[in-house]
């Protein structure tokens, strides 16, 4: 450890609680990974007791590790391509004194199966460069990117900020739009930015940018090619709120969306866009669950990102417990366009992830109620392998046989397959990946990213990751009724979306591959 | 006072309450592992989900408060939910009894008729040692209800204990997993008095029979270390009619159930050895002896009539001490401006 | 103001929204009382600590008055100065029940916070701040303990203290009052049953009306001669006015201040009793008789806490041997001397002549204390005890609060260039008094065995110490030989050690010029040199 470095960091470290996060990773790629002896001296430098920085930066996966570590992600669509091939190589061939680490997943699983070192991608584990693949839609037009704001303005970019349409006008836009959020929830937006305003000041503005589900890339893709244009919907929502400090919360393995989004954070600056206004890059350091809002809250407020109980909502009770409206990124990219359009005639769509066994994985803008069929098809270049299962949006969103490839992606029509769009991430799994194996992979994810506030979702996805595992060998570990009840606790009393989601693939295999699960005796 | 539904009666409480107190004052008792009234509510167990109209969700009576017109329910789902949680929480306690503190997990299993259904295969968590004495660790009797961290951080502000990491390998231990005594612990074992399954306890019970400790009595006095005049407990074995324990009750005014170093663990003077056990009177030879009680009493009075006869009461001096009872001290005054004829009484202790 | 006791109750000092502790570093000497301000700061409350130390509450505090040791009357007359200054007092407060402000606005006219600055190294502008917070709160509450009252300068502080709280009228409401937070588990109970030579139990000043009332009750006559104080009976020893003591878990030898000069008194006692649980320096050396005496497990009774509350002490466990509750020890040898006292069969007995003769704990009463301890003043069985004093107006006959003017007076002995040190004295968390019982606990010791001193990184830098290195200190008096604990809670210049140890006793080293009212030694302040000790 370099004391002198140290010494001359710390002296530059703000001290207040909520910048623990920004302090640790400052640490950590200046200094070095952070240990006991630098976890201790950022602690006395802050006035916090050494037990809190402690659990705070345990509770990060990369925080211990160093900035070069090579990452090899083992999310279920790049299992399925190699990963545990890759990551035995890598572990291999990598220099004695580099750290190799397993990681859940990366977010460019259009690159499956992709590594890291540092900063740097490794498409196909590979030292190649990164391409997107994405389309010229009417809303988010992904299909060009945006050098600079100048780009962006040519473009049309900054109209509405400029223009400001009236809050009134706003909400009405929203409401009309039908525009619901693209995290996963499907919250209402209009609804959202309708309670922020009926809360009292000083409200704060928190764009989501930890996008973790796997097989999802999509707000990846729109911050690294139009980042102005998640700015603008940003700025259009602190001035709606009229709140003076806003952050985007980006997960630390976006490094490139990183340095897109600070570059443009400072062209906006320079343009005079952010005068009376604060807006912070608030970067991660490897937590799913940071990704939940109030997670989220609590992992920008210094301590561990463990899920609030609900209600209060972030609406009324946020950062530093008053009124914030949270958005995800995609959401707020889409609200430009709205306002030029009108909510009527807005074209609604939203951007899909599509990847696995297609011949152009990407990002694509589509309409709400496009199909699987026409998504692989039309927009990711067709199947590369005979279809054995498709996962329509995240993690927690269901587990569909070939049968459901005509099926509209929308809400409604999902749930008769017991599933749901999610976060639209569109993985196509081959014939030869078993699908017990993605679900226990599934679970396994759930189990590794579970925070350990809750009961049931700390024990109830190890429990299930268990007894898929048994099941791969014939064996039944829990009888299937007591399955079910433990499914029934898990959705009913977990406290986030994690423990109450995670019940829906298994409920959903249950349900279309029956055979797989016949150890477990009848329901 | 407001009133709200519980399970279908009409009933009040002060607006605000959190509703596991309000449902207890009206019969309905809620089961609980994470709640410590001494802490901010957390809803981490899950073990009091309660059913509430309009809400999508149970949610925890020891986290919910009451308002105008809740209604609640605690008997429809929920009785099968708090099954299952036990369920769960057994299929990872690989060690109910590592001191002999009570278990609160198996006497709600023993309620519910739960078991464990499977032994998770990463039950198993990294062992902890540490040299210290006064407190041992078992991570296998853990629930991970987060108490002990929280009583760290909330009530002592030492914050010694951590919950460490994230998923399967998470654990609580002493920060960075030093020695207790290595960390910003105090010793005060309140970590150990809030332990819902004794996975902290005293570690000179280490190996003690379950339930060791309901086999003690108990008899409630006043600490003897400092001005506060903690309320607490002293268990005594009844074999060895010896002090073997102390604890505090949450319901103590002055102290709240809390203690501590010198309170909690330091009892063993009481029996140590070097205890005076017999009187003593000096002889010819300069050296104590022991003698009957009588004897020292008439050397003693002898010897303080003798002073004052030879150079009145006022040479001598009785010096009375904060360690003795009201009582005690009242009567050495007594003995003082009465047998002794003097005012000269006072102590090392004028504050 | 007129009582010897704590103003407020524990239970209150969670809802203060303003603490200003001052020479109590409580999370050690009062550690499950420091969880209640603890409590106060996370819900909102300022907390402000004057310290010469970095003590552990200053990492809660909003502000750390580090002051020079024994300059606190400069700190609280400056306070008080902006206080009047800009016109922060309580005008009606100080006219319905203070007198003589004047006298005390005159003194501290002249304690500016910039010259304050210069005496004490507090800040001037963290002073005017502090004045400022305190006076604008009313739930304002100030704590203090041996910091304030171990100087040759206590009575002085005190007033200081009270003139502060008076001016501001923080006093007869919940969560504000001025704190003495009692250092034993019944040193309260101790003064209130009336060991102290200058009353009788229950603070009945020693007049011809009180004589007669306590020999009518008693049977004998009282004697009119005064009684020697502490501090008398230690230099008494030395002329030959005391010529026996009967300690009774006392050990002088360790306690007082300039230990070998009191042990040399000792040894010219003709005669001595002791009574205690073990052999300690002075009973070992001196006492002719030795009684086998009780521990708080052994023996049914009451103590008092800081916070005037008599608790119940419940007999859990025999006595070990022949050793007998003292109580019954103090009866045996008053019948040994010839006294016809009652037959007390109780430690209630006992109790019940006590509330009987003193009128403000009459209706204490044991059956009324069996659940929760009452609260003194407490006057009859219907009475609910007093959470808090003054709710009316002060005690003093007049019903008024009387103002002191205080003028500083620096520490008796000041560093030199022979003893270039400050030495300062406390207690630590893991022992008590002179660790006699703490000393027996293996798993105590484990955090804390041997000797210490603070010394700031920049003393030890020069004097080539380093972390653990024995360390011999000496003073005028004497010497001893502690291991170095170098950190930042001490400042350069200051060196402080615990008074616990019996192999280091730091009383070799204090001198015993007290205060002159009440004689309480200056066991903060005194001078030492360091020297390093070759390994």
């Amino acid at each position: 450890m370099d004391v002198l470095r140290l010494t001359s960091l710390l002296a530059e470290l703000p001290t207040p609680r909520t910048s623990l996060l920004d302090n640790l990773g400052r640490i950590r790629r200046e200094v070095g990974p952070i240990t006991a002896e630098l976890s201790d001296a950022l602690a006395d430098h802050m006035n916090i007791r050494h037990g809190e920085v402690h659990e705070v930066k345990s509770f990060y996966s990369f925080l211990e590790v160093p900035v070069d570590a090579l990452r090899v992600c083992t999310g279920p669509v790049c299992d399925c391509f190699g990963a545990r091939a890759l990551l035995a190589r890598t572990q291999e061939h990598a220099p004695p004194d580099a750290t190799v680490l397993e990681v859940p997943c990366l977010g460019h699983c259009e690159l499956a199966p992709v590594a890291t070192r540092g900063d740097t991608i490794l498409p196909f584990g590979r030292d190649e460069p990164v391409l997107h693949r994405a389309n010229e839609g009417p809303s988010l037009g992904l299909g060009q990117a945006d050098g600079t704001l100048a780009d962006y303005e040519r473009r049309g970019g900054l109209e509405l900020l400029r223009s400001l349409p009236s809050p009134e006008r706003i909400l009405a836009e929203l409401k009309a739009s039908g525009l619901a959020g693209y995290g996963g929830a499907g919250f209402p937006t209009g609804l959202k930015w309708e309670a922020i305003a009926a809360e009292p000041e000083p409200r704060y503005v928190i764009v989501n940018a930890d996008e973790g589900e796997p097989g999802t890339i999509k707000d990846r893709y729109v911050m690294e090619l139009r980042p102005h244009l998640l700015l603008e919907g940003t700025l259009l929502a602190m001035r709606f709120a009229r709140a003076t400090e806003g952050f985007v919360y980006l997960r630390e393995e976006y490094a490139t969306a990183r340095d897109r989004l600070a570059r443009a954070i400072g062209e906006f600056r320079a343009a005079g866009l952010l005068d009376g206004l604060s807006l912070e890059l608030v970067v991660g350091a490897g937590a799913y669950i940071c990704g939940e809002e109030t997670a989220m809250l609590e992992s920008m407020e210094g301590r561990r990102g463990m899920p609030r109980l609900k209600p209060p909502y972030p609406s009324r009770f946020g950062y530093l417990g008053r009124p914030t409206l949270i958005n995800n990124v995609e959401t707020l990219a889409h609200i430009p366009a709205i306002l030029r359009a009108g909510g009527e005639r807005w074209p609604r769509g939203r951007l899909w992830s599509v990847t696995g066994a297609v011949r152009e994985p990407g990002c694509f803008e589509a309409p709400l109620d496009v199909t699987p069929r026409r998504l692989i098809e039309e927009y990711a270049g067709g199947a590369s392998d005979e279809i054995g299962a498709i996962v329509p949006g995240g993690a927690a969103s269901g587990i569909l046989p070939p049968a459901a490839l005509d099926v509209p992606l929308t809400r409604e029509a999902l749930r008769e397959w017991g599933a749901g769009p999610g976060s639209a991430g569109l993985q196509v799994f081959p014939r030869r990946y078993p699908p017990l194996r993605l679900l226990g992979e599934t679970m396994r994810f759930f189990a590794e990213e579970s925070c350990q506030k809750c009961t049931p979702c700390r024990i109830g996805n190890r429990a299930l990751h268990h007894i898929c595992a048994e099941l791969e060998h014939g064996e039944a570990a829990m009888p299937r009724p007591q399955v079910e009840e433990w499914l029934d606790a898990m959705a009913a009393t977990s406290i986030c979306g994690l423990g109450q989601g995670a019940p829906i693939p298994v409920r959903n295999a249950f349900r279309l591959w029956p055979e797989l699960f016949a150890p477990l005796g009848s329901a | 006072m407001v009133k709200f539904s519980l399970d279908g009666k009409t009933v009040s409480a002060p607006e605000g309450e959190l509703l596991v107190y309000a449902a207890a004052r009206h019969g309905v008792f809620i089961p609980t592992l994470c709640h410590d009234e001494k802490l901010d509510p957390y809803g981490g167990c899950r073990m009091c989900v309660v059913d509430v109209e309009g809400s999508p969700r149970p949610l925890p009576a020891c986290a919910t408060r009451v308002t105008a017109g809740l209604a609640v329910s605690t008997n429809s789902s929920v009785p099968q939910y708090r099954k299952t949680l036990t369920e769960m929480l057994l299929s990872e306690h690989l060690n109910a009894n590592p001191g002999g503190r009570p278990n609160e997990l198996l006497d709600m299993a023993e309620e519910l008729g739960a078991a464990a259904p499977l032994i998770l295969p990463d039950a198993k968590r990294e062992p902890y040692e540490d040299r210290n004495r006064l407190m041992g660790y078992d991570p296998d009797a853990c629930i991970l209800c987060n108490r002990c961290v929280r009583y760290t951080q909330e009530v002592m502000q030492c914050s010694a204990l951590s919950l460490e990491g994230r998923g399967p390998t998470a654990r609580i231990v002493p920060t960075h997993g030093h020695s207790w005594l290595d960390t910003e612990c105090e010793l005060c074992g309140g970590c150990l008095s809030t332990c819902p399954t004794g996975a902290i306890y005293e570690k000179f019970h280490e190996g003690a029979p379950p339930q060791h400790e309901r086999s003690l009595d108990q008899v409630k006095s006043t600490c003897t270390f400092c001005g506060v005049g903690c309320q607490i407990d002293l268990h005594v074995d009844p074999a060895t009619k010896r002090i073997v324990k102390v604890t505090s009750d949450p319901g103590y005014v002055s102290n709240e159930g809390n203690l501590c170093v010198k309170g909690r663990f330091a009892f063993n003077f009481v029996h140590h050895p070097d205890r005076l056990t017999q009187p003593l009177v000096r002889g010819e030879d300069g050296e104590l002896h022991p003698t009957s009680w009588d004897d020292a009493l008439r050397v003693a009075a002898e010897g303080l009539r003798g002073v004052k006869e030879r150079h009145g009461p006022q040479a001598i001096g009785v010096l009375a001490s904060a360690r003795l009872t009201m009582e005690e001290n009242f009567l050495l005054q007594k003995l003082a401006r009465t047998a002794l004829e003097t005012h000269s009484i006072h102590s090392c202790e004028a504050t | 103001m007129g009582r010897g006791a704590t103003t407020n109750s524990i239970p209150e000092i969670e809802n203060c929204k303003f603490m200003l502790v001052i020479g109590s570093n409580t999370t050690e000497a009062h550690p499950v009382l420091a969880l209640r301000m603890k409590k106060a700061v996370r819900k909102g409350a300022t907390l402000v600590v004057a310290d010469p130390r970095k003590i552990w509450l200053t990492k809660l505090a909003k502000r750390h008055l580090q002051l020079r040791p024994g300059s606190d009357v400069w700190l609280l007359n400056a306070i008080m100065h902006v206080i009047l200054e800009e016109g922060l007092q309580d005008e009606d407060y100080i006219r319905e029940y203070t007198e003589d402000l004047d006298a005390v606005r005159e003194v501290v006219a002249r304690y500016t916070p910039e010259q304050a600055e210069q005496v004490t190294g507090v800040p001037a502008a963290d002073i005017v701040a502090t004045a400022r917070e305190y006076a604008g709160e009313r739930k304002a509450a100030i704590f203090y303990t041996l910091g304030i009252t171990e100087h040759a300068c206590a009575i002085d502080n005190i007033w200081s203290l009270s003139n502060l709280v008076l001016m501001t009228g923080h006093l007869g409401y919940e969560s504000t009052g001025l704190n003495a937070l009692r250092g034993q588990n019944n040193v309260q109970g101790l003064n209130d049953a009336g060991a102290n030579p200058t009353y009788f139990p229950g603070y009945q000043t020693i007049d011809e009306e009180n004589r007669r009332k306590f020999s009518e009750a008693w049977g004998v006559p009282i004697p009119e001669r005064p009684g020697y104080r502490l501090d008398q009976m230690m230099s008494g020893l030395h002329d030959g006015r005391v010529r026996a003591l009967y300690l009774v878990g006392e050990n002088p030898a360790h306690t007082e201040p300039n230990a070998h000069h009191v042990e040399e008194g000792l040894g010219k006692l003709e005669f001595v009793v002791a009574q205690d649980l073990f052999l300690n320096e002075t009973s070992r050396a001196h006492a002719n008789v030795v009684f086998p005496a009780s521990s708080f497990a052994e023996k049914d009774g009451t103590f008092t806490n800081t916070e005037r509350r008599v608790n119940r002490v419940r007999k859990a466990v025999p006595c070990p041997g022949e050793a007998r509750e003292d109580w019954r020890i103090v009866v045996d040898l008053a019948r040994a001397l010839g006294a016809r006292w009652p037959e007390y069969r109780t430690s209630e007995d006992v109790w019940n002549e006590f509330a009987d003769l003193s009128p403000n704990w009459s209706g204490i009463r044991y059956d009324r204390i069996e659940e929760v301890g009452l609260q003194w003043p407490c006057t009859d069985r219907e009475h609910p005890g007093s959470p808090y004093l003054y709710a009316d107006r002060p005690a003093r006959a007049s019903g008024r609060g009387k103002f002191y003017p205080v003028e500083y007076k620096p520490p008796i002995e000041q560093p030199d260039s022979e003893f270039p040190f400050v030495l300062s004295t406390g207690r630590t968390l893991y022992h008590y008094n002179s660790a006699t019982m703490t000393m027996r606990e293996p798993g105590v010791l484990d955090k804390q065995e041997d000797p210490f001193v603070e010394i700031n990184p920049e003393d030890a830098v020069a004097l080539g110490i380093r972390e653990g290195d024995w360390v011999r200190l000496v003073s005028r008096r004497g010497d001893l030989e502690a291991r170095a604990a170098i950190g930042e809670r001490v400042f350069p210049g200051l060196v402080w050690m615990a008074l616990h140890f019996a192999q280091a006793k730091v009383n070799w080293l204090t001198h015993d010029v007290g205060d002159p009212l009440i004689g309480t030694p200056e066991y903060k302040v005194c001078a030492v040199r360091l020297e390093p000790v070759a390994p």
